[in-house]
């Protein structure tokens, strides 16, 4: 009788400690950059802004209404419950993106702009500041449009072209 | 507490367009009213319906050509390529003018310009076209040709202008 809460106070002690999942900065791409449907004869661009508007030269459009920003969400989890106030520091780098070819066709991405504040036109490789203030859910997050150019120069035929949109965070600091 | 943390992250989007090919008309024979005989007391007609290749003679026009001569009235045929199994609008004018090129006579009226795509045919709305799995239609186009009474010889020509988008 005398071992027995010796022996439970042991069990106490050697019990495993509770753990928090890691905090995570992740990046998701809710939408893509659509450029529409459209004929090129020898050259011509297209310019997708943040807000949606289209700017085009060369090309005659063949479609409507499927033309609209690339869409991405920086979320940082945490990883508990707690409801302290985070105010998050984070950078964003965009990369330049490679000159795409499909057949008879050449297309080249470039003029990024967001509808970030203070970062509307923005050069592949440099900083973005984004804050993310006040967050007192387990998950913050902030979303973000994005436009671009789109030249193209086709000397035969025709094809869907898909250009990769490289994007880079970093979590700078959590306060 | 403050903290700073590094983590990085990295993902990819994408920029995605649809190239077609561009749509392209290439004349391949003149709409054709054949020779006719003008009545000098009344005026007519001809009328070259694209669909039927039929020809109509009205009022104090008449053909002076047997059939299947080079002189009978054929449709315009217009070669169209683009983009596969796409669709195409067609536009033609209200009326245009054939003005004598020998002769001398007055302006006649070519007008109700129609144009029938193979590929659609009879069965879609008026002038509208489907390009084959080949990128491939082609366009006959008709009219009707008004002839005054006393009508001097001559030969008449008109350019039509046809015009196609994709729609």
């Amino acid at each position: 009788w005398r071992m027995l809460p010796a022996m439970l106070a042991l069990i106490g002690l050697c019990a495993p400690p509770a753990h928090a999942a890691r905090p995570q900065l992740r990046i998701v791409s809710e939408g893509e950059l659509r450029f529409g449907s459209f004929a090129v004869m020898d050259s011509g661009y297209r310019i997708v802004g943040p807000n949606g508007g289209v700017q085009s030269s060369g090309i005659f459009s063949i479609t409507s209404g499927d033309t609209g920003p690339a869409r991405f969400t920086i979320q940082y989890d945490r990883g508990n419950n707690g409801r302290r106030r985070l105010n998050l520091r984070i950078q964003l780098v965009l990369s330049a993106t490679p000159v795409v070819t499909e057949k008879g066709i050449v297309a080249r991405l470039s003029s990024y702009r967001t509808d970030l504040p203070g970062a509307g036109a923005v050069q592949p490789g440099r900083i973005i500041e984004l804050n993310i203030p006040n967050c007192t859910q387990r998950v913050c997050s902030k979303s973000f449009s994005l436009g671009a150019r789109l030249d193209i120069e086709r000397s035969f035929g025709g094809g869907q072209i898909e250009v990769p949109i490289p994007i880079d965070a970093v979590l700078i600091s959590v306060k | 507490m403050p903290a700073s943390v590094m983590a990085g992250e990295t993902a990819q989007g994408n920029g995605r367009a649809i190239i077609a090919k561009p749509l392209s008309i290439l004349a391949l024979n003149d709409l054709q009213f054949g020779t006719i005989a003008a009545s000098r007391t009344n005026s007519g007609t001809v009328t070259v319906d694209p669909a039927a290749n039929v020809v109509d003679y009205h009022g104090g026009a008449r053909s002076v050509c047997d059939n299947g001569s080079a002189c009978t009235p054929i449709p315009a045929t217009f070669a169209v390529r683009g983009e596969r199994d796409r669709r195409y609008t067609i536009t033609l004018p209200v009326q245009v003018y054939a003005a004598p090129t020998m002769g001398a006579g007055p302006r006649l009226i070519v007008d109700r310009l129609t144009a029938i795509s193979v590929n659609a045919g009879r069965s879609t709305s008026a002038m509208a076209g489907i390009l084959d799995r080949d990128g491939r239609d082609r366009l006959c186009v008709g009219g009707t040709l008004h002839i005054p009474a006393q009508t001097p010889p001559g030969q008449y020509s008109a350019k039509v202008p046809v015009l196609i988008a994709y729609s």
